[in-house]
């Protein structure tokens, strides 16, 4: 349970006594309570875990009810933006599998919930299980293409998604194809294939829907389709209002307009109604660029009190690393750990955090290496180019420094609140 | 246009309401942005999802055949701001086999093109939508139909393409009296199209009508339960009415009336039903294109709805059928979904994906084996003791519904029967809907909602018409009502008595009548006016808000 739903069901506690609930009796009652805040009549997903705890409890020896509940509590997680509750999705999944080891549900989930868990190699081992079990199932080749894709064997993932989308065309398909497009260079192919996943989205699953839009906006930004772009968030929030991965990219949208203060309003509305790392970071980062240091410092100090919680649970430091090294801080550390995520994975992403730590600990060569690493598959990534070109100009190659910066620039010239500056300022001669 | 001058201003309030009280929080907190892209959960795809398929002789307009094919499940009419609309990427198609080789002779495509006419609103409607060209109707959807007829030898065959109709209209959605007032009349009935032919008018619609299909599923779905048999089960209730679980909802539906002539192998009107070519078999299908993930010479690849000239089974691998449909419930409760460890069982996917003549290799999930039961018949063996046990195995008359048609009614002559020696030789079995088109309409007063169990032989299985309840047929000719002679209760008594001939859910009619004419269908549901998916409440506790919908249909 977040911190947030805590203090809300503290408040609720209060006011109506709820908190004389019984003790969960054992663990599967605690599997089985109703979250904080559940409503059946709100939202479908409340339903979905409603219906699927009713199950287990009728059924409490068929897999097929904890299946569901997993699959209902993947679902709130996302839609809530709590990870905590995969936790809970994990349980019921252990629960399933005791039961019945090798059932083919409980198998798909659980390589796409160790994904989740950033647990890429184990994801994908789970899911080359559940092929063996049922090789025609397109559902499952998305988990496989994503766990390939997070461990840079790009070559791979691209054979795995043609035979998805072969095997059936649709939402889900069509944009693992548009990230693929996307990674190896071709923006305008990424859209276009974003676009129909888009228009085939279920209509009655909103938060789909609104994904969609957020993606292909963000595959328009990379093509420097600002506004189009914008109306794509506008879009995800007018179909799913409030939905937080669509605040953030219409947050983004304003602060390429050059609109900070738009940007702030989003992110501070977003940060009073439940303060999450990801906000305290980019708000620390507007303050920062609007010369508001207090403000700036706070929310810096309140992300480093957020993330590590959420590293932990994600088994993911990358969050942590990205800001030691985007802010100098803790560089030595930020090295090891980037040293030690790329010793685990090769995708361009691992590759260009440590591309990046190198540089800021002076180890000009060894990060042209991860740098080109990072490039290798000719991805159209300002942040990434912004990073090669720093590196280059480190090294005396002020050509080459030049031509990234001024590629970054021309996809996005407000592709980062810091670094979209620290690259004209380079081009310009200045100090970074 | 006349009335209503404030709705714009009003609905984007309310636009921005629904955007605040999305950011209460606790309720919808914001997202973490994950570090690792995560694609959605689930893969429906209703849009792209064939749900029911009928055929019928039109009661109304002698030597024509209609064929409706649904899509887009249980449609809530509530479903603003993210109204229904066919997908501009599907292929939707109703094919036919005329010469009972159970392959392609001729197929019906409607594809679709979205226009939207502001793009600065994402309002689907800005005021009312009076006619079909009312400039306040902001998302408008066009269609082409064409037909693709088979040339030459059905061996080697070669297809021609006619076209119906370019930029034909669709009606919108219906969302309620301010936005679509007289619904049928403004907007439904003028979308109709009509196309002249040598033989006669085609008709051609496409667009939102009422779920058509009724089932209590409620019931079905907790342990195939009977309302009416309640007491019967193994696990009593008391009896009570059946629950219509699709009340209330609407489907997409593309709709053909089309002289019979143009449908028969010789291109003549059949001389009565035992003429050779007076059964046809029909199915529908919904097709995604598939695309290159990456492209070898760097540049984009084109999707769409798989173009022109795209969309031939077998002929065309870059388009994917992603849905079949033929007789209802066949796939729902035949095709198996298997269970751990041997999941490669799980049929269903592949059946959607796959053509007619390949259900040969269905057959035993029809008929039945002594190591693997009927499931249905199984269940209701075994759920209903009062039940006469009808046999598990050896089901040839499942198997003539089907997959070959009834001798003598809707089995073409050249279909090979495995119970019969004389028929065929000719095509495999292969599961496909059979109307035969000779057998006139029965009057409307006189239809019987069993159909050819209920002796009225102008009903499924011969063909479908929108009112038949294949629920009740599906359920008694599971329980052996077409099995001659004493089958049931181990070869001790024939099956068509009671309770056997009885079997049914409980709901014996649409929750709306039907219409009279093309397309049959009845007007959809408003989002407005609904009196199954909310009525008017309040929170005080005296007068609660009804409790919320049934849940969707698998």
């Amino acid at each position: 349970m977040s911190r947030r739903y805590l203090l809300v069901a503290a408040a609720l506690c209060a006011l109506t006594a709820s908190c004389a609930r019984p003790a969960p009796e054992n663990d599967l009652d605690a599997l089985l309570m109703p979250l904080a805040g559940e409503s059946e009549a709100r939202s479908p997903v409340d339903r979905q875990l409603s219906a699927a705890r009713s199950l287990v409890r009728g059924r409490a020896s068929d897999p097929k009810g904890y299946n569901l509940l997993a699959a209902a509590y993947m679902q709130k997680a996302r839609e809530a933006g709590d990870f905590k509750v995969n936790e809970k999705a994990m349980e019921a999944l252990d629960r399933s599998l005791r039961i019945a080891p090798d059932n083919y549900d409980a198998l798909k989930l659980r390589a796409k919930l160790l994904l989740t868990f950033h647990r890429f190699e184990e994801g994908l081992a789970v899911a080359r299980h559940a092929q063996s079990i049922n090789p025609d199932d397109h559902d499952n080749y998305g988990a496989m293409t994503d766990a390939l894709v997070e461990l840079g064997e790009y070559a791979a993932a691209v054979e795995v998604a043609q035979r998805m989308v072969d095997l059936r065309p649709d939402t889900s398909s069509y944009s693992r194809v548009s990230y693929l497009r996307w990674l190896h260079g071709d923006d305008q192919g990424a859209v276009e294939a974003m676009r129909v996943a888009a228009q085939s989205a279920n209509p009655q699953d909103p938060e789909r829907v609104a994904w969609c839009h957020v993606q292909l906006g963000d595959a328009l930004l990379h093509t420097g389709k600002r506004e189009e772009a914008e109306r794509e968030f506008d879009r995800a929030l007018y179909v799913f209002p409030g939905y937080g991965a669509a605040l953030g990219a219409k947050a983004r949208a304003r602060a390429a307009a050059g609109d900070f203060e738009g940007a702030l309003d989003i992110y501070r509305r977003e940060y009073e109604a439940g303060p999450s790392a990801d906000t305290a970071l980019a708000l620390g980062d507007l303050y920062a660029k609007l010369g508001r240091a207090d403000e700036a410092n706070r929310h810096y100090a309140s992300f480093e009190t957020l993330e590590p919680e959420n590293a932990a649970a994600e088994n993911d430091m990358h969050h942590l690393v990205a800001y030691w090294t985007d802010h100098d801080k803790n560089l030595d550390e930020a090295l090891a750990l980037a040293r030690k995520e790329r010793a685990r994975r090769k995708d361009i992403y691992t590759c260009d955090t440590l591309a990046w730590a190198l540089y800021k600990k002076g180890l000009h060569a060894e990060a042209k290496a991860a740098a080109d690493e990072a490039l290798r598959l000719g991805t159209r990534d300002p942040k990434l180019l912004f990073h090669a070109g720093m590196i280059a100009y480190a090294l005396g190659d002020r050509d080459g420094g030049a031509r990234y910066l001024r590629q970054a620039l021309a996809i996005n010239p407000q592709f980062d609140v810091r670094q979209a500056d620290a690259a004209r300022r380079t081009l310009e001669g200045r100090a970074a | 246009m006349r009335r209503f001058r404030r709705t714009l201003s009003f609905v984007v309030a309310l636009g921005l309401l629904a955007t605040a009280l999305g950011a209460v929080p606790g309720l919808l907190p914001a997202a973490r942005a994950s570090s690792h892209r995560e694609a959605p959960l689930i893969s429906a795809d209703p849009l792209a999802d064939n749900t029911d398929l009928y055929a019928f002789v039109s009661p109304d307009r002698a030597n024509t055949v209609t064929v409706l094919a649904n899509f887009i499940p249980l449609e809530e009419p509530a479903s603003g701001p993210n109204f229904f609309k066919f997908d501009d990427n599907v292929l939707y198609q109703i094919r036919f086999d005329n010469n009972g080789d159970a392959r392609l002779d001729l197929a019906i495509e409607f594809r679709f093109r979205t226009v939207v006419g502001n793009g600065d609103t994402f309002l689907y409607n800005t005021n009312t939508i009076d006619n079909l060209s009312d400039p306040d109707w902001n998302v408008k959807q066009f269609m082409d139909v064409t037909a693709r007829i088979r040339q030459g030898d059905p061996n080697n065959p070669t297809f021609t393409t006619f076209n119906l109709g370019t930029n034909l209209p669709t009606p919108p959605v219906n969302i309620g009296p301010r936005s679509t007032p007289n619904y049928e009349t403004n907007l439904a009935v003028p979308s109709i199209s009509t196309v002249p032919t040598g033989a006669g008018d085609i008709k051609l619609f496409a667009g939102q009508r009422d779920e058509g299909f009724y089932v209590d599923l409620g019931s079905a779905f907790d342990l195939l339960g009977l309302r009416p048999f309640n007491p019967a089960h193994l696990a009593p209730l008391p009896t009570s009415n059946g629950v219509d679980a699709t009340a209330g909802y609407n489907v997409h539906t593309i709709a053909i009336q089309i002289p019979t002539q143009l449908l028969t192998a010789t291109g003549a009107l059949p001389t009565g039903p035992t003429d050779p070519n007076a059964i046809i078999g029909v199915y529908s299908t919904a097709s995604r294109p598939s695309t290159r993930v990456l492209n070898t010479n760097g540049t984009q690849t084109q999707t769409g709805n798989c173009a022109n000239g795209q969309g031939i089974p077998t002929a065309d691998p870059t388009c994917v059928q992603v849905s079949r449909l033929a007789n209802p419930l066949f796939n729902e409760l035949l095709i198996p979904i298997g269970t751990s460890p041997t999941v490669s069982e799980n049929d269903k996917d592949l059946y959607n994906a796959q053509l007619p003549a390949t259900d040969v290799n269905r057959i035993d999930y029809v008929r039945g084996t002594a190591s693997r039961g009927v499931e249905p018949v199984r269940l209701i063996n075994l759920l209903y003791p009062p039940v006469l046990d009808a046999p598990t195995s050896g089901r040839n008359d499942l198997v003539r519904v089907f997959l070959t048609g009834v001798p003598g009614a809707t089995r073409p002559p050249v279909q090979n029967d495995p119970a019969d020696p004389s028929a065929g030789p000719g095509a495999v079995p292969s599961e496909l809907m059979r109307l035969n088109v000779a057998v006139p309409a029965t009057a409307p007063g006189s239809v019987n909602r069993l159909g050819v169990i209920g002796g009225d032989l102008a009903g499924y299985p011969n063909g479908r018409r929108v009112g038949d309840d294949v629920v009740d047929i599906t359920l008694r000719v599971a329980a052996g009502v077409l099995l001659p002679g004493n089958a049931c209760a181990g070869g001790t008594a024939n099956c068509n008595q009671a309770p056997n001939n009885q079997l049914g859910d409980g709901v014996t009619q649409n929750d709306k009548p039907f219409r009279t004419s093309f397309p049959y269908l009845a007007t959809p549901w408003s989002g407005y006016e609904n009196p199954f998916h909310g009525r008017e409440c309040s929170s005080t506790p005296d007068a609660p808000c009804p409790s919320p919908s049934p849940s969707p249909r698998p």
